[in-house]
């Protein structure tokens, strides 16, 4: 009786033991590590806020994945930018490998060691357009004086400085006769108009006629106001350390969409009909645009009316 | 002693430890599924809720990344990304491109960094959906794609720790030990003093029925209770009233047989004895012979003495189970000697299995003093009738020779009779021839009344000297077709009569071993006094054949002719007796009597039965030898 109960109390221990016992999992952190050998050569590809980034790369993404499925030995990364300032700093820090800014951009990232290598085909597109609302009864650009206009930004060629430029030569004082919001994108300037916080509108026929597909209802409450006069468009840097061919090899691929139907089909959610080869030369115009912009209404880029730092 | 047999032991003994440890196993089991359950629930809650909490996290650090991720703002990022710096257990967080490079992560040595480890190369390939990387009470690492208008451009990752859950489950396991503890020492206490009350009652009750098993009837319970152990305790003694006087009766009824009976133990141990057998064996008491070996007590072989293999029958067949008898075996008297018994020993069983035996005996010394008598007288008759034995054989070894020497004289005197015969006849043949003129009518009568007296006379001794052969002349014994010899003879009864009509039926393949020339005889005589005997019948039928007749296989002759008056059946067979005169059917009287003779010296039976004027049927048996 007693060597039961022992072995009974040895039991109660036993269950006791196991009852308290519990699986503990092995613990995990995750290991890092240099690239993997045999991995491709990766390149950002960045693209000035012609749309907010999300849209961007909605639209500019398939274009990079061609370009990336034309290209085995490299691989490219689509890069927005949040904003033109923030697009600006990269090309100044040298950190994308490839671009495409505004061809103000394009003149100053030559300065940074880009070179030109393509730029958007289509330079009658390239122009300022200043929309205002059908219910706000401006239909002259005399009548914006004393009024609002929102652009994306400062630096931004066709959708602030030309626009700018017309509305100086045509008797409006930007920056003190009309007052100028920068909202960061083409987008974002559209829709500043149609929200009634600004009474115009400052962009470019691209992201307008996007608007226009895409909010068909609120585009229709919107006009045309007024449209510059064209200029070089957009172009194609690479940074000059990278190897040549990659320079080469995409400036072709870019050339190469509009000769089929894929690449139509891509240039066409741009909207663009092609890209086309070019070199610094092709951006002559846009410098002399540039210094009577200077001598007309300010430095380029910087905020009409402002005080120079 | 093994502990699971100590266990075992402890288990079995003890209905109060039985209790207590079913109640003991029953908390145990029942607070270890409860306590178990509750642990899996509780652990299934908190990873479920780590895991929403930690879903919810990453999503939202995705969806927060997505724009940085697009703009490759890495600063941007790394602000994202430090923002979840105060998330509580927060081990990791961390942006990767879908190529596995960090882009942005809370340990900023990880940046431009690419992830090494198979669970994290999981990553890479993966769909645009959410991945569970590790699941476990230790971690929830969860990574959420980073898209982009439908493409992944990249992965938002965060590792949450889980001590703190798991330091609840902990918290939540002790406690349900100490609860369960708890619950089986006070179910086990519990269960002890319930164990206790109830098996008091119990062991008193056991203690009772020990002191039954050991032989006292006069104990009793005498419980006063109304519970199920009161009950019993009534229902014992109630048992115990009726046991006592259902023994007493069997000990009376055994008490008053005159047999002597007593019980034996397998191993041959007297464990009851009556009073007839304590009497016979001259013991006063039954604790004298109880307890002790059988063969002690009796010794059945010899007084005194055992077999060679140191068992009585007695003892052997009782530990074989079988049974025993014996009409001459002699127990031991105590202290008087010993007497003789016809005992018998029955095995008695039990459920199959031999639990001891039942002897009972008788005295038998009367019996035998009888016997003695008998065999006394058997001795003095069986003396007498050798005596007369002798005798009968000394008389009929005279008889013989005196048959003997009268058969001689009777074959001497009819042989010496034949020739004064031959000539009273020859001579009154030539008297009547040479004298025929000379003698008148009456004389010539006389004349032929000698000379048929004289032929008479001459048949007469022919028929005693057949007689007489039948009986000296010696068997030459042989196959012998009846059949056909009744054939013949009938053959030879048809020419002497060949206009009558007679119907003879005689079985085939009747055959005989025996004297042929005697056996053709018997035939003769038989079937010859069957056609004599029909002859005034119109329609005779003659039968011979073989049939069963008095228990045996006999051959017989039947007809229908004049029949015999079976009042007269005595004297068929004996010479020169007729039931007939000579003038309805010719005949001496001696013909019946040689087959009498011929068919015992064969060793048969020869019997008649008829009726007058209803025919007659002779059967005959021919001995062993000869049938």
């Amino acid at each position: 009786m007693r060597r039961a109960g022992q072995w009974l109390a040895a039991a109660l221990l036993a269950w006791a033991s196991l009852a308290g016992c519990a699986e503990r999992p092995a613990p995990y952190a995750p290991q890092f590590g240099p690239a993997p050998a045999g991995q491709k050569p990766s390149y950002s590809f960045g693209i000035h806020p012609l749309h907010n980034p999300r849209t961007l790369f909605q639209i500019y993404g398939p274009m990079v994945d061609r370009l990336n499925a034309r290209i085995p030995q490299a691989r490219f990364r689509l890069e927005a930018s949040r904003s033109y300032a923030d697009f600006e700093r990269k090309l100044e820090r040298r950190e994308l490998d490839l671009a495409l800014p505004n061809p103000w951009q394009t003149l100053r990232s030559l300065r940074q060691g880009y070179r030109v290598i393509a730029k958007m085909g289509e330079d009658s597109a390239f122009r300022g357009t200043i929309l205002v609302r059908r219910d706000s009864g401006i239909r002259e650009l005399s009548q914006l004086k004393g009024r609002s206009l929102s652009a994306p930004s400062a630096t931004a060629l066709a959708a602030a400085m030309m626009p700018f430029f017309l509305l100086q030569s045509a008797g409006v004082a930007v920056g003190s006769e009309l007052a100028v919001v920068f909202v960061g994108s083409q987008e974002s300037s559209i829709e500043s108009v149609f929200q009634h916080k600004t009474d115009a509108g400052a962009t470019w026929p691209v992201p307008w006629r996007g608007f226009q597909a895409k909010h068909p209802a609120e585009a229709a409450e919107l006009l045309v106001l007024a449209e510059t006069e064209p200029l070089v468009n957009n172009g194609v840097v690479v940074r000059d350390d990278l190897p040549a061919w990659v320079g080469e090899r995409f400036g072709e691929e870019l050339v190469r969409l509009s000769q089929d139907e894929e690449g139509r089909a891509l240039l066409a959610s741009i909207p663009l009909a092609e890209f086309e080869l070019a070199t610094a030369k092709t951006y002559e115009p846009v410098a002399r645009f540039l210094d009577l912009y200077a001598s007309k209404v300010g430095p380029p880029g910087a905020v009409p009316g402002a005080q120079p730092p | 002693m093994s502990p699971w047999r100590s266990l075992w032991r402890a288990w079995t003994g003890s209905l109060r430890n039985r209790l207590m440890v079913s109640v003991l196993t029953v908390h145990a089991v029942l607070m270890t599924v409860f306590v178990l359950d509750l642990l899996d629930k509780e652990r299934e809650f908190n990873r479920k809720d780590s895991r929403l909490g930690a879903e919810a996290l990453v999503h939202t650090f995705a969806t927060n990344a997505t724009s940085w991720v697009l703009a490759n703002d890495l600063v941007g990022l790394m602000e994202t990304v430090q923002s979840l710096n105060r998330f509580p257990e927060l081990r990791y967080a961390m942006v990767l491109s879908p190529e596995g490079q960090v882009l942005a992560s809370s340990d900023p040595q990880q940046r431009g960094q690419f992830v090494r480890d198979a669970v994290s190369l999981r990553l890479l390939g993966a769909g645009p959906e959410d991945v569970p990387l590790v699941v476990n009470d230790d971690l929830i690492d969860l990574a959420a794609p980073v898209i982009s208008g439908g493409r992944l451009v990249g992965w938002a990752r965060v590792g949450i720790g889980q001590q703190q859950a798991s330091a609840n489950l902990t918290d939540i396991a002790r406690t349900g030990l100490l609860a369960s503890l708890a619950a089986m020492v006070i179910g086990t206490l519990a269960a002890y003093l319930i164990a206790k009350g109830t098996t008091r009652g119990l062991a008193s009750l056991a203690k009772l029925a020990d002191e039954v098993r050991s032989g006292r009837r006069d104990v009793r319970a005498r419980s006063t209770g109304e519970d199920e152990v009161g009950r019993l305790g009534r229902d014992l003694d109630a048992m115990l009233d009726a046991l006592t006087q259902s023994e007493e009766q069997v000990t009376l009824l055994l008490n008053s047989t005159a047999e002597g009976i007593f019980g034996l133990s397998p191993d041959g141990t007297v464990t009851f004895a009556n009073r007839a057998c304590l009497r016979m064996l001259g013991y006063d008491r039954a604790a004298q012979v109880l307890g002790r070996r059988a063969c002690e007590v009796v010794s059945p072989n010899r007084p005194g003495r055992r077999d060679g293999s140191g068992e009585c029958e007695i003892e052997r067949a009782a530990r074989e189970g079988r049974m025993a008898h014996s009409a001459e075996q002699v127990f031991l008297r105590e202290g008087t000697g010993s007497f003789p018994v016809e005992f018998w020993s029955y095995p008695i069983q039990r459920a199959g299995q031999c639990v001891g035996a039942v002897v009972t005996f008788v005295d038998i010394t009367e019996r035998q003093q009888l016997l003695d008598q008998i065999r006394g007288a058997n001795e003095v008759l069986e003396l007498r009738v050798k005596e007369r034995t002798q005798q009968l054989e000394t008389a009929n070894r005279q008889m013989v020779a005196v048959n003997k020497e009268l058969e001689m004289f009777s074959y001497s005197a009819s042989h010496d009779l034949r020739a004064p015969l031959r000539s009273i006849d020859g001579f009154s043949e030539i008297l009547l021839a040479d004298y025929q003129d000379r003698l008148d009518e009456r004389g010539r009568d006389y004349l032929g009344r000698v000379r048929a007296a004289s032929q008479r006379m001459a048949e007469l001794i022919d028929d005693l000297l057949m007689l007489s052969r039948v009986t000296r002349a010696s068997l030459e014994l042989e196959p012998v077709d009846l059949s056909k010899i009744a054939a013949e003879v009938m053959e030879a009864q048809r020419a002497t009569e060949p206009g009558r009509e007679a119907e003879v039926l005689i079985a085939s393949g009747l055959t005989a071993h025996g004297d042929a020339k005697l056996l053709r005889a018997v035939l003769e005589n038989l079937l010859g006094n069957s056609w004599n005997y029909s002859s005034r019948v119109p329609r005779c039928r003659i039968e011979f054949g073989q049939e069963r007749a008095q228990g045996r296989n006999a051959f017989f002759v039947r007809d229908n002719g004049a029949g015999f008056d079976m009042a007269y059946s005595n004297k068929l067979f004996v010479p020169f007796q007729r039931l007939h005169s000579a003038k309805e059917f010719p005949g001496n009287g001696v013909g019946l009597a040689s087959v009498a003779r011929i068919i015992r010296r064969h060793g048969g039976d020869v019997w008649a039965q008829g009726a007058v004027g209803q025919g007659a049927t002779f059967w005959f048996t021919l001995g062993d030898s000869a049938g």
